[in-house]
């Protein structure tokens, strides 16, 4: 067996090198690192909740070890394997049986954040390829880049929001010149945004503390539909109205080659001299899908309640969808040739979307109610643009800031809620020789002024080892601002957004 | 290099095709529609009912009571105009004595956007179907003639229950609020109490009631041709809901009268014509009934 017979499987490549490679040579090709990390955080609210009330505890007990290991087995080839093992920390056994079960007892789940091959100079001299599990990484926006479409978001924790969700892949690097870099990605099969847990009191039934109905999650429809759907609701004792737990599908496509999402770019190194600074700048296409679901098809299918036929019971069914999109995109860097000019940075994101017409039937008997089922259109197919803009600025060696305006959040697709404009300031200001890090971040909505806020100290014990504690703060009102409008939600100030927390955080890298 | 080219062609081009989601189209295939209603039909052109001309009121009448009021409907509108176009036999006795008031049907027109008033109406207006059981139906009215020979159909009232019985004011006694009150008599006969409505918009469903009607008609004149008598009249309508199949639609949307428009035309017909004639002949009967006080 060669190892490029064995191209596809990692594995076959690592088991090939003892052969290929003599015993003292094997330390030298490979490099072992990975983290540590415990992470303890509790709810400093009690109004975000499912319900009121519920808050001032710990949401978080976590211990997180990540390995990384790269193998060259060849001086042109490369294999990457970074994994992680997450213990979450908190009993979830309910049960005598589930108390033999160390699972439920200390749960803790394995995910593989990459692993893939990489070979270099093949199959001609210019040419690069990797092949795997792979996160990549396109734009030049810190974070917010509206050009990086390849891998799904995974905000399963919202605190690390710049985490992403890896997927299968093919990239082929060519370097027709020492200032040119185009690099074309297919990838086979789609895969969505993992959400955060707060994600599905989106579609949560707001009840008082003794059940009786309070609101619905407000649907894409315009707002004279919307109003009909409320009187419909309103017709009833909101005593006598009970709301089964919404039942939310998602529709993922088929695993098709139509389905496959595939992307181009050609990335420009430009080297402007003593005077001019550096620039790097890229264009892109994407073709694929939106990895965030949008709002398709709603049912609310209403009749007697079994236990109790004097109360109306309704059960929601709603469906998502990610929409198709073209995506041209361009973006830059530029670093100015001396330190008293801020660095700056932009990247536009042109989205050509699929039109997608939301529909909401409310259902009795079985059939549909002619007279409420209503639509309206939720993604226009009108192109949209995606962008941000920013500078960084070194001021002195212990004071670093960052702003960046962005419009269009990570999960806003110009739907009925919109796209709405950011500003995302950062300052970091370090103490001690760097042993001290205060860096104070935020994200505050221009068009709602909802905000994140998340300061934080960082104390670095010994190089390799930090200490941080911090705050993670959601400001903004948690009831729709116009609960007759679907973008009446304030971003931030939404029970989705997640739960305002207090943390602490202890890491040991190698 | 040139095949990974040719794959990113494909998908381009596979990329371009039908570009659209409908979750409209998606929802009718998976739940079917209710009909909403079937189609009347239309009557006969030639299918008049042959009149005996006389000048004096007495004798056989098809009546149409046009009631023009508002609701608030949720899910509707706010101010629906609502139209009742009640249709009954009317029998003024020869002999004298009190008018007999046979109920055939209750057409129902609803202006969901009552701003124009000559706007077609709203196919998805709401609609109830009054059951055919009431066809027949006794109505109570409190006139009384000193001479039959009378040209003048003097002002009375007419109370019109659904479902409930011996009130001792008919017209005032407060209606039953509870299946339970022995007022209430399951009046169609279909096992539930007092009156079935069956109610197709904005939900389908059946709704159990009593109903009082009360117009207060104000006198007038048999027409020169003996064919008619048009006047106009006040009305009231109370309702009260005794259950449903679907707690929904045991709220009730007051009718409030408008103090204009409410008319009724009656126009004479052979003895024995039946409320299946009146209702199939309904639109050509009152096609030229003339305006009151003409």
């Amino acid at each position: 067996m060669t190892p490029r017979a064995c191209i596809p499987a990692v594995a076959c490549l690592v088991a090939a090198l003892p052969r290929s490679s003599p015993a003292s040579d094997w330390t030298d090709r490979v490099r072992f690192s990975g983290y540590l990390q415990s992470d303890i955080r509790y709810v400093i609210e009690d109004y975000r909740g499912a319900r009121p009330g519920d808050g001032y505890r710990f949401e978080m007990n976590r211990n997180d070890l990540n390995f990384r290991l790269k193998v060259e087995p060849d001086p042109r080839a490369q294999a990457v394997v970074d994994a992680r093992f997450r213990f979450y920390g908190f009993n979830e056994s309910s049960s005598l049986p589930e108390l033999v079960r160390r699972d439920r007892i200390d749960p803790y789940d394995f995910q593989l954040n990459e692993a893939y091959l990489a070979v270099r100079g093949a199959p001609f001299e210019s040419v690069d390829f990797r092949v795997g599990r792979v996160i990549q990484s396109w734009g030049t926006a810190d974070m917010f880049n509206p050009t990086d479409n390849l891998n799904a978001r995974d905000f399963s924790d919202p605190l690390d929001y710049t985490a992403k969700v890896p997927n299968q892949m093919v990239e082929v690097n060519w370097y027709p010149t020492d200032w040119l870099t185009l690099t074309a990605v297919w990838v086979p099969v789609f895969k969505p945004s993992l959400l955060p847990p707060s994600a599905s009191l989106g579609f949560a039934v707001e009840t008082t503390d003794d059940g009786c109905f309070v609101s619905a999650p407000t649907p894409p429809l315009a707002p004279s539909d919307i109003r009909r759907l409320q009187g419909l609701f309103a017709m009833a004792d909101p005593c006598r109205l009970s709301f089964a737990t919404p039942e939310v599908r998602t529709l993922s496509p088929d695993t098709t080659l139509a389905n496959s999402q595939a992307a181009a770019r050609a990335r420009f190194q430009v080297d402007l001299g003593e005077r001019g600074g550096a620039l790097d700048f890229s264009l892109s296409y994407f073709y694929g899908r939106f990895t965030f679901p949008v709002a398709y098809t709603a049912v609310a299918e209403i009749g007697p309640s079994l236990e109790d036929p004097s109360v109306t019971g309704v059960r929601y069914v709603a469906e998502l969808l990610y929409p198709r999109m073209h995506v041209a995109g361009a973006d830059f860097a530029y670093s100015p040739p001396v330190e008293w000019l801020p660095g700056l940075f932009g990247e536009v994101a042109v989205v050509f979307p699929e039109e997608v017409t939301f529909g909401l039937a409310v259902v009795q008997n079985g059939r549909i109610q002619p007279s409420l089922l209503m639509s309206a259109v939720n993604v226009p197919s009108t192109p949209f643009v995606k962008a941000t803009v920013g500078l960084d600025y070194t001021v002195t060696s212990w004071l670093y800031t960052n702003v960046q305006y962005v419009r269009g959040f990570f999960d806003e697709f110009n739907d009925r809620y919109g796209l709405h404009n950011y500003l995302a300031p950062a300052v970091e200001l370090k103490f001690f020789d760097d042993e001290l890090k205060i860096r104070a971040a935020g994200a505050w909505d221009l068009d709602d002024l909802s905000a994140a806020v998340f300061p934080e100290v960082t104390w670095v014990v010994v190089p390799s080892v930090e200490v941080t504690g911090g705050v993670w703060a959601y400001l903004g009102d948690t009831k729709p601002l116009d609960p007759e409008s679907y973008a009446g939600r304030s971003k931030f100030g939404q029970k989705a957004a997640g739960r305002s927390v207090a943390y602490l955080k202890a890491r040991v890298t190698w | 290099m040139m095949r990974l080219a040719w794959v990113f062609l494909l998908l381009v081009a596979s990329a371009c095709g039908d570009w659209k989601s409908s979750g409209p189209d998606r929802l009718r295939d998976a739940y079917p529609t209710s009909c909403g209603g079937e189609d009347s039909g239309t009557p006969a052109p030639d299918g008049t009912v042959a009149a005996a001309p006389s000048e004096r009121v007495a004798g056989t009448w098809a009546a149409r009571v046009v009631q023009k009021g508002r609701m608030a409907i949720p899910t509707v509108c706010d101010d629906c105009l609502l139209t009742l176009s009640d249709l009954a036999v009317v029998v003024v006795p020869s002999d004298g004595g009190s008018v007999l008031w046979r109920f055939c049907d209750q057409p129902m027109d609803m202006d969901t956007t009552p701003a124009d008033p000559t706007d077609p109406p709203d196919p998805d207006a709401p609609h109830s179907t009054v059951p055919q059981a009431l066809a027949n139906a006794g109505v109570s009215a409190g006139a009384a003639f000193a001479s039959p020979a009378t040209v003048r159909l003097p002002p009375h009232r007419v109370v019109w229950l659904w479902g409930v019985r011996d009130l001792t004011d008919p017209a005032g006694d407060p209606l039953p609020e509870s299946a339970d009150s022995p007022k209430v008599f399951d009046q169609d006969l279909d096992g539930h109490p007092g009156v079935t409505i069956r109610v197709d918009r904005p939900l389908e469903g059946e709704r159990y009631m009593v109903r009082r009607a009360v117009w207060d008609l104000a006198e007038a004149a048999v027409s020169p041709d003996g064919l008619w008598v048009v006047g106009t009249l006040t009305f009231t309508v109370e309702e009260r809901a005794l259950g449903a199949d679907n707690p929904l639609l045991t709220v009730l949307a007051p009718i409030t009268p408008k103090a204009t428009g409410n008319t009724y035309a009656m126009r004479r017909v052979p003895p024995d014509v039946t409320c299946e004639d009146l209702r199939s002949l309904a639109a050509t009967l009152f096609a030229e009934a003339p305006s009151p006080g003409h």
